[in-house]
């Protein structure tokens, strides 16, 4: 087997943008415009993880104003 | 915050900006429902949708979905809630997605087609609340947890709603539908679609960019994609905005390229999208030259070859246009025009000036032009999957090239390149997914359906390129326990069959002892060849062919699967056919033995000996001896007097029977009223010249002894006549009234009143000798074509016909004798059946006292059934695979049964018995009386009976080779009694209509019943117009009853109502009927 597997060393964070949808970002790499870091970094397993217990409501946020009473 | 835009260098703005607009990506929400909305204000009398059963009008559409619309936010549909819908392609299907829409809704498109397993998965997966759909599929879901809306069950209650418009409450950013993808985790993945969508290029104007998808308001458009489906939205969604028309392709016939071609034809097709697959059939179509209309082809899915690229640029003039898209990214992510030579094998198109797509490399980092990495789209693209963060954030990523703050980009999977001239190039993927006749499948997803088997142990699928029709998709597995008995590989397609629509159901299964592995202990796929010797059979043993049809149809089948030994018996699906296969092998199968066969014939009758008992009943009437061939003799001796057809024959002679009574001759007539200027002269040529085509209708019969032959004259013997004086009622009545001596008259005759010189009335008749229902619409259309040719000096625009009646005459005396083979066969068919029939049903209508001479009400009945229970009944014809003149003669032999306690139901019914191919077109008189027996009991339910007289009709015309003359001395040999069966009922298929010259005003007009009421007993004649069935019943001799026959009227209508309802409760439980047919009532009624 291969000794390093860079994909797997990669270091991710979770990121999120004004919607509240959420992704993952290599950890070293400056944030996209209009996203910012959620704050956990990991393997990209572990920040998809992550996002699977906190994302709950998929809607964009705008939508869900828009939606409240 | 404190986020920056990265990558600002010029060299990577350059690389980015070269394919991508300066600008943002140009998004606009698309509300489907609100534009279609706005048409319907428009056009209210436009036509929205055609389907077989209906059409229906942008109002009428409006309407029926505006009343969905309230009747589903009554029980909580509104902005974000998942709304399923599944229905075949059917009205039903657009009501719902547009009233889905008007709820404020998103649509969540499942295809009940798919096993019911998955349809559940699917329900849960997309979150859906409520499910809008028919009764019988809700049923044959397990548990889930979705509100079922049943369309029929729940029918009353939705039309009792307002049809005003509703507020949807929708904005630009809500949810608008869910689609369904392959999941590599063998669950599918449901894609969420926002109403905001990239617009489809209006920048560039040059060729190779020309913009796709150009629609107008008068435009149709064929709906043929399947349900669930992304094609939905260009194939529906596109007419409802633009205001076009709907025409709905019936399941079952979306491959068959024959129909569609028919279609577009018919229906005048501008632009039509197919996967490679499918444009190769219809490239192979003969009739594809006459699709004048078509201008643009989109082909989109798999790759194009060169080779069909050059074939469709040799057989259209259509513009061939490559689309590419994903189902995550809604809307084209770039399309070419192509031209004869700028196909490049790998080309997808140039990117969508409104989207944005890079080639990035595995660190996100755009790739120079040529170098190839990972393809992704930015714009607006859809908001991820519903319920799965997790795969969303994976394939949902920032994205770092846009000004947009916060925008995202799609991660296709998809490897490419952007060419020097910026076209995209797609060189592969890197994971399993695979395109599957235009299908996106997971290999994962099947492996893991198959592993789902108890006796599996691992599973592998791999998709083999066999450079035909695309990839063939083949599983491979090993047992858990070598020592168990293995299962056999047809029961493991049927597994897979009930776990995954059929394109993802693997062609072939085979059981490898030990999977091959790579030097890194990986399994090596590329080691895995695809299996000939291994494929699924049946259980039972393979059987050689046996018929030269067999033998030929085992053939194609071998040829067109690409496998060697398929016995007679083995099931196409499990043979891993599908409806491409299908397609071919019905196309081959059509060619070789020049016969009818549909792709849903070969659905419904799946082995090579059921095909091939089809094929051999469509050809000839019974399986064995083969009749001779029904060639051209006619021409060969013209002066001669050439032999007579049994039904020429019994026609003269009855004709002196009724002229010696003081009856005028069985003849139809023909009442047109013409304003404008006609040009009379051109109309004789045209009389004249369908006269000289068609023999039958210039032929005269000699008697020599006991024979009667027939004699073809000269065209000159016949004449138009025209008149000036008379009125048209008068002209009329001579006609009706008039005496044909078929020894000395033609069978035609014509008068032309002048009225004046802009006014005139042509009336036409034709004896029946001559004549049928299918003759007298062809003459119609004939002799208008010719007149519109001949008024403008064109010559005969028609071809000449093959075969003439003589023909068909001398091909009948070759065989129809006491004595062959086929006609002994026939006979002892007939003998069996109507040996011993039962009385006539009809005389429990009888009066007590017959009546002298009745008038017009009581000789004629009407039944007319509503649009939506002649939609009920052709549904439920298709489910049951019968006619809806099968359905409609059950519920009369019900109605006999259940008010007269018939329980062995004789009735005649006149069919056309030009069931061979040569004689389409041929005129004369081939319609048949044929006696129709079936036995029933109030213990069957209607189903049941329906399907006792399916196989009564389809019998009965299988052996239609023997007329009923020669039944009638099959019974009198045998010393049966005679037949008497007076009552009869008949559906006259619509036919098409004459195009009349649009300079004139041409009226048709009626007088009176169509053929002879006064020696009509008992005829029930149902008239198809395409959307609604009307019936009447005619009934002349005075010897019913006429308020019975009212009352007989009503309960064959409150028969087929509750029928239809409760097809499978016995008849005694659909009783009573609205109407009391007995005696005791009738008198008990007469006597209060």
């Amino acid at each position: 087997m291969e000794s390093s597997e860079p994909e797997t060393q990669t270091l991710f964070k979770v990121v999120l943008n004004d919607e509240a949808q959420y992704s993952i970002w290599p950890a070293e790499r400056d944030n996209a415009l209009g996203w910012r870091d959620e704050g956990t970094r990991g393997t990209r397993e572990a920040c998809l993880e992550h996002i699977d217990r906190i994302w709950k409501d998929m809607r964009p946020l705008s939508v869900r104003r828009q939606m409240e009473p | 915050m404190n986020a920056t835009r990265e990558n600002e260098s010029t060299e990577v703005r350059g690389l980015l900006n070269a394919w991508n607009p300066p600008t943002p990506a140009y998004g606009v929400p698309m509300f489907v429902h609100r534009e279609f909305a706005e048409w319907a204000r428009k056009q209210p009398d436009a036509i929205a949708i055609i389907s077989q059963e209906e059409t229906v009008s942008f109002a009428e559409l409006d309407v029926r979905s505006n009343q969905l619309a309230r009747y589903l936010q009554g029980l909580g549909a509104g902005p974000e809630i998942a709304v399923a819908l599944c229905f075949e392609r059917s009205v039903d299907f657009i009501v719902g997605l547009l009233g889905i829409a008007k709820s404020g809704g998103a649509s969540v498109l499942l295809d009940p087609s798919y096993p019911p397993h998955r349809l559940t998965t699917m329900l849960k997966e997309a979150g859906a609340r409520l499910l809008v759909t028919r009764e019988s599929t809700a049923r044959a879901l397990p548990l889930h947890e979705a509100v079922v809306i049943a369309v029929d069950r729940d029918r009353s209650a939705i039309a009792g709603q307002s049809d005003q418009p509703v507020s949807d409450g929708v904005d630009a950013g809500n949810l608008a539908c869910i689609f369904f993808t392959s999941g590599s985790t063998g669950i599918p993945k449901a894609v969420m679609w926002q109403y905001t969508r990239n617009v489809e290029a209006q920048v560039v104007q040059d060729k190779q960019r020309a913009r796709p998808f150009t629609a107008k308001a008068e435009d149709r458009h064929l709906f043929k994609a399947s349900v669930g489906f992304t094609l939905v939205s260009l194939e529906v969604q596109t007419p409802l905005r633009t205001g076009g028309t709907v025409v709905i392709i019936p399941p079952g016939q979306e491959q068959d390229p024959r129909f569609l071609v028919e279609q577009m034809r018919l229906h005048n097709i501008p632009s039509i999208a197919l996967v490679p697959t499918l444009l190769q059939l219809i490239l192979e179509e003969p009739q594809l030259v006459q699709c004048h209309s078509l201008k643009e082809i989109f082909t989109f899915g798999e790759k194009l070859s060169p080779r069909l690229c050059q074939e469709a640029f040799a057989r259209t003039n259509a513009q061939l246009t490559m689309v590419y898209g994903l189902t995550e990214a809604p809307s084209a992510t770039s399309w070419t025009a192509l031209d004869a030579l700028s196909l490049r094998p790998a080309a997808v198109g140039f990117v969508n000036p409104s989207r944005r797509v890079y080639v990035l490399d595995a660190d996100l980092q755009p790739l120079p032009q040529g170098e190839i990495g990972e393809i992704f789209v930015g714009g607006n693209i859809s908001r991820g999957y519903a319920g799965r963060p997790a795969f969303t954030a994976e394939r949902f990523l920032p994205d770092p090239f846009s000004p947009v703050p916060g925008a995202r980009m799609y991660r296709s999977g998809d490897h490419g390149r952007f060419a020097a001239d910026g076209m995209l190039e797609f060189v592969g993927r890197e994971d399993d997914q695979v395109k599957i006749r235009g299908f996106r499948v997971e290999i994962a997803e099947i492996e893991s359906a198959l592993a789902e088997h108890p006796q599996v142990r691992t599973a592998v699928v791999i998709a083999h390129d066999t450079g035909g029709d695309g990839p063939i998709l083949a599983a491979y597995y090993d047992v858990r326990d070598a020592t168990a008995p293995h299962p056999e590989e047809v029961e493991l397609v049927r597994h897979l069959r009930a776990r995954l629509p059929s394109f993802m159901v693997p062609a072939r299964v085979a059981r490898l002892e030990a999977f091959p592995l790579n030097r890194n202990g990986k399994l090596d796929r590329a080691a895995i060849s695809l299996p000939e010797s291994v494929v699924p059979r049946s259980a039972a043993p393979s059987v050689a062919p046996r018929s030269p049809v067999e033998i030929s149809l085992c053939q194609i089948w071998q040829e067109i699967l690409a496998r060697s030994l398929i016995g007679i018996h083995d099931d196409f699906f499990d043979l891993g056919g599908h409806s491409i296969h299908a397609a071919r092998i019905t196309a081959r199968a059509r060619r070789e033995f020049n016969i009818d066969v549909s792709v849903t014939e070969l659905f419904n009758h799946p082995t090579i000996a059921a095909l091939a008992t089809q094929i051999e009943r469509a050809g000839s009437s019974t399986s064995s001896p083969p009749l001779p061939p029904l060639i051209r003799t006619s021409s060969l001796h013209p002066d001669i007097p050439a032999i007579t057809s049994t039904m020429q024959r019994s026609a003269v002679k009855e004709n002196e029977r009724t002229i010696a009574q003081g009856h005028p001759s069985d003849t139809g007539m023909f009442h047109y009223n013409i304003k404008g200027n006609l040009d009379v002269s051109a109309l004789g040529q045209a009389l004249r010249e369908i006269l000289r085509r068609h023999h039958i209708l210039r032929t005269v019969y000699h008697k020599e002894g006991k024979q009667i032959l027939q004699i073809v004259q000269p065209v000159e013997s016949f004449q138009m006549e025209i008149i000036e004086t008379g009125t048209p009622i008068e002209i009329h009545r001579r006609h009706a009234s008039a005496y044909f001596d078929l020894l000395n008259d033609l069978p035609v005759r014509a008068t032309l009143l002048r009225r004046t010189e802009t006014e005139h009335n042509l009336i036409i008749s034709l004896h029946h000798i001559a004549f049928d229902h299918v003759t007298s619409s062809s003459f119609l259309r004939e002799l208008w074509t010719f007149y519109g040719a001949f008024a403008k000096g064109q010559p005969s625009p028609l071809p000449e016909p093959q075969l003439q009646y003589a023909d068909y005459a001398a091909w009948e005396a070759s065989w129809l004798r006491r004595g062959t083979e086929r006609y002994d066969t026939l006979a002892a068919y007939w003998l069996n059946q109507l040996g011993d029939a039962p009385p006539s049903p009809e005389g429990m209508l009888a009066a007590e006292v017959p009546i002298e001479h009745p008038s017009m009400e009581d000789c004629i009945f009407s039944i007319d059934l509503t649009a939506e229970t002649t939609s009920a009944l052709r549904r439920f014809a298709r489910e049951e695979k019968a006619t809806v003149f099968m359905v409609l003669l059950t519920a009369v032999e019900a109605v006999f049964q259940l008010d007269g306690g018939f329980d062995d139901i004789a009735l005649t019914t006149f069919v056309d018995s030009r069931t061979r191919p040569e004689l389409t077109g041929t005129f004369g008189c081939f319609v048949r009386g044929v006696t129709l027996r079936t036995r029933i009991n109030p213990n069957l339910s209607f189903s049941q009976i329906l399907q006792r007289t399916r196989t009564t009709c389809l019998d009965a015309f299988t052996h239609l080779d023997l007329p009923s003359d020669k039944i009638g001395d099959t019974l009198r040999r045998a010393n049966r009694p005679p037949l008497q069966i007076r009552a009869a009922a008949q559906i006259l298929e619509a036919t098409e209509a004459p195009h009349l010259p649009p300079y004139l005003e041409i009226e048709r007009i009626n007088f009176g019943p169509p053929f002879r009421l006064g020696t009509t007993d008992f005829f029930l004649q149902f008239t198809d117009d395409g959307t609604c069935l009307s019936g009447k019943l005619y009934s002349g001799t005075g010897r019913l009853c006429p308020r019975r026959l009212r009352k007989f009227t009503e309960a064959v209508t409150q028969m087929l109502k509750k029928a239809l309802r409760a097809p499978g409760e016995n008849l005694a439980a659909l009783a009573p009927l609205a109407a009391d047919l007995s005696c005791a009532g009738e008198k008990g009624t007469e006597g209060g």
